[in-house]
């Protein structure tokens, strides 16, 4: 039996008129595929929104991804586009006076935070964990309460955005507060997995450089460590960040590093405000190590790249959990607290919970029925919003197609 | 100038915040510009302080976009000071001798004692050269509600309270924006002459917000503190007002906290006790209230640096006010009586509390 193939030729010259050669690169797919695969990297706003016109017109899928084994099967013969960023690196602006720096979204998290140190500033971003990522994808990514800033939300960081609509079509944010101007036109995108727009330019806010101290304890039991987060929050020390968190099952060596073992198998973290705000570092100190076992980790050296998957690999869901339910699990587990636990700013109303991928057993089996509790449903009213936005976005599923 | 513990730490806690505070800040809200917001002006000060800007007058120009409301402190975290320590930093400007404003636009020259409210009182003979109990309107009131003086002195009358009269001292003006401008050593100078003309009384009815607070709590830091009992006239009327027969204003009637009483002097209920008290229903309250309440724009010395920006605030508090359904808004602060008449137009009408209390004396109910 023979197939049919349909050579994608004249997409790739349709391609080739609107960003120069050099910048597309057929994937080796490409030929047994129906509709043909490229990778394109525009270099400018401009040639992005040509791009994304021509894929209107030819109906193309257009990722802001890797490539996946499903994609070809997917799209049948629709030819795929997938953009790279690394030619949209520029940076527009380092205002001091405005504190904030403008860039456009392909620059790496690390090449944007060298930059800034350089002179003396950094963003509301933690500077390793995404270091090999590009801001597009920070930004674009859900992960907010567990990769993203340790103190406030993304949304917080961002100034203003430059979206490219699926239609092609773009729009600029306006630096303005949320309250002055009605819905935040920023959101929309922020966390957003690339689905309504591509952001090709973000206006951030930088501060300058300055030291964190983080204080590690360890607790044999998730109801205790809870337990001594709650009654510090009670008694108003309310420091900048808290986590409690397991590491994952492969960090053997992490969990040795900073000194967690069997009869301590949960790390508390505690980010006091420093010197300038809040309780004293030696108050809260003093506090939690009356009720916890205080842990040294190597100085410089990175807790949660230690103990847990990268972000990228951290695709489970995020939830928002309160007291009770937390108290509930903890006392459900008892000592038996899965890996991979991660469960970060945690407040007087609770915290958010995630559990990394591929975790076995019934605690982590409990764990995940308590998140899943907390997921939206399929028809729910979230869901609707998402669809309904989607549609009216991107009518013919142009960008990042399910 | 030598940076203060003080001073510092107010600028460091706000520049390494995400800007948490920045929805409650009036004047980002009217001009939508981050680096207006109290984060932006507060990161700016300390850059400024630490060298990594040179402060010129556009620099400086943006530490005057300040109302000094304290709504963000009323939220932050850390009850983080902002307004105070803004206000310091245009201070620290002009020692520095930058000064984007001119001082000429910050002083007010003495009311004349021949025209308009203060000419108004003596001819109603309630004027005298010191008295025992002094009303004391300040510069905004004479300026900017007028009116406000002749109802109190109408108002006083009917309850029986004719000690109370305008004097010399009321010509004065009591120096707020020179102090909030950041000109101290000429702010400084007037408040030694206000505190002498105050001297022989015993008594002050201030009508002003903003002059109340800087009698009560600026006076003393510059070595001038008042020795008369001072009072705001909300206070002072309650008293008054509690045996009085009054015929209730009708109406729905919306009551705006101003961000000096409300937040500076703590006076959330004294007024809403006396509107109470002459009202037919309860005052509406806005959706800001209280020590949440919205800063119409009308101080910080907003109105002489960015004066569309401080009416783009008083619109927000006009919009509130119609947002409810109000009829009318009333409010205790002289400044918020001028700015709100402003933006409001004909859509809504504002009056001061003693201009309803005095109806309602009267019987206009």
């Amino acid at each position: 039996m023979t197939t049919s193939i349909v050579r994608p030729v004249g997409y790739l010259d349709e391609l080739r008129r609107i960003v120069p050669t050099e910048q597309i690169e057929p994937h080796a797919t490409a030929e047994g595929a129906r509709g043909g695969s490229w990778a394109v990297e525009p270099a400018t706003q401009d040639e992005l929104v040509d791009v994304l016109k021509w894929a209107n017109e030819r109906h193309a899928a257009v990722y802001t991804r890797h490539p996946r084994p499903g994609d070809a099967e997917r799209c049948g013969a629709r030819p795929r586009i997938y953009l790279r960023g690394r030619r949209m690196q520029r940076v527009g602006d380092v205002d001091i006076v405005s504190g904030t720096v403008t860039v456009q979204s392909g620059i790496a998290m690390k090449d944007l935070h060298d930059m800034l140190a350089e002179r003396g500033f950094t963003t509301g971003f933690p500077t390793r964990p995404w270091r090999q990522e590009s801001l597009g994808a920070v930004l674009a990514a859900a992960l907010d309460s567990h990769w993203g800033p340790r103190y406030g939300a993304m949304e917080e960081q961002v100034v203003s955005l430059g979206v490219v609509f699926p239609d092609g079509t773009s729009a600029r944010s306006r630096t303005a507060p949320r309250k002055a101007v009605g819905p935040d036109f920023d959101r929309l995108f922020l966390g957003s997995r690339g689905r309504f727009g591509i952001v090709y330019q973000a206006t951030l806010r930088i501060y300058p450089s300055a030291q964190r101290e983080v204080l590690s304890y360890g607790a044999p039991d998730l109801a205790t460590a809870l337990e001594a987060v709650r009654t510090s929050l009670e008694a108003g020390f309310e420091p900048r960040a808290i986590e409690i968190m397991t590491p994952a099952p492969d960090r053997s060596w992490g969990r040795k590093r900073v000194g967690l073992t069997d009869e301590l198998p949960i790390l508390v973290l505690v980010e006091p405000w420093g010197a300038e705000g809040g309780r004293p570092i030696a108050m809260v100190d003093q506090y939690f190590s009356s009720q916890l076992t205080r842990l040294e980790p190597p100085v410089g050296w990175d807790v949660h790249e230690g103990l847990l998957p990268p972000p990228r690999a951290w695709t489970a869901p995020v939830v928002g959990v309160r007291w009770s339910e937390l108290m509930a699990l903890a006392r459900e587990l008892g000592h038996d607290v899965p890996p991979g636990v991660w469960l970060v700013r945690l407040s007087r109303h609770g915290g958010f919970l995630s559990l990394a991928s591929g975790i076995q057993g019934s605690p982590a089996d409990r764990v995940r029925f308590l998140i899943n509790q907390h997921l939206p449903t399929a028809n729910g009213p979230w869901h609707v919003i998402l669809k309904t936005l989607k549609d009216q976005l991107d009518p013919r599923g142009i960008l990042n197609p399910d | 100038m030598t940076t203060t513990p003080t001073y510092d730490k107010a600028l460091t806690l706000c520049t390494f915040c995400p800007s948490l505070c920045l929805h409650t800040c009036p004047v980002s809200n009217a001009e939508a510009r981050d680096s207006v917001s109290p984060w932006g002006k507060m990161s700016l000060a300390r850059h400024v302080e630490q060298g990594l800007v040179k402060l010129d007058d556009e620099v400086a120009a943006l530490l005057y976009k300040c109302l000094g409301c304290q709504a963000c402190q009323q939220f932050c975290a850390h009850d983080n000071p902002v307004g105070p320590t803004l206000f310091e930093a245009r201070a620290r400007a002009v020692a520095r001798g930058v000064t984007p404003f001119p001082l000429e636009r910050f002083v007010h020259a003495d009311w004349s004692a021949d025209e308009g409210p203060i000419a108004q009182a003596r001819d109603a003979e309630r004027f005298e050269t010191a008295p025992a109990f002094l009303l004391l309107p300040g510069h905004q009131t004479l300026r900017g509600a007028p009116d406000t003086l002749a109802d109190t002195l109408a108002l006083t009358e009917r309850l029986g309270a004719e000690e109370l009269c305008v004097g010399e001292a009321s010509r004065l003006d009591v120096g707020y924006d020179l102090w909030a401008a950041g000109f101290h050593k000429e702010f400084a100078a007037v408040a030694r002459r206000v505190q002498q003309a105050l001297a022989a009384s015993r008594q002050v009815v201030v009508l002003s917000a903003e002059a109340l607070f800087l009698l009560r709590h600026i006076y003393p830091q510059f070595g001038a503190p008042i020795a008369a009992d001072l009072v705001h006239v909300s206070e002072y009327l309650l008293s008054l007002m509690s045996g009085a027969v009054v015929e209730r204003v009708r109406g729905r009637v919306a009551y705006h906290d101003s961000c000096h009483l409300a937040r500076q002097l703590n006076l959330v209920a004294p007024p809403r006790e006396l509107l109470r008290r002459v009202l037919e229903d309860a005052p509406v309250e806005l959706a800001a209230n209280g020590a949440n309440t919205v800063c119409c724009g009308g101080t910080g010395c907003l109105p002489i640096t960015s004066p569309a920006t401080s009416r783009e605030a008083a619109v927000a508090v006009i919009e509130l006010a119609l947002e409810r359904g109000a009829e009318r808004l009333v409010t205790f602060s002289t400044e918020c009586v001028a700015q709100l008449r402003d933006a409001a137009g004909d859509r809504l009408e504002v009056t001061h509390g003693v201009t309803l209390c005095n109806q309602a004396i009267r019987g206009e109910g």
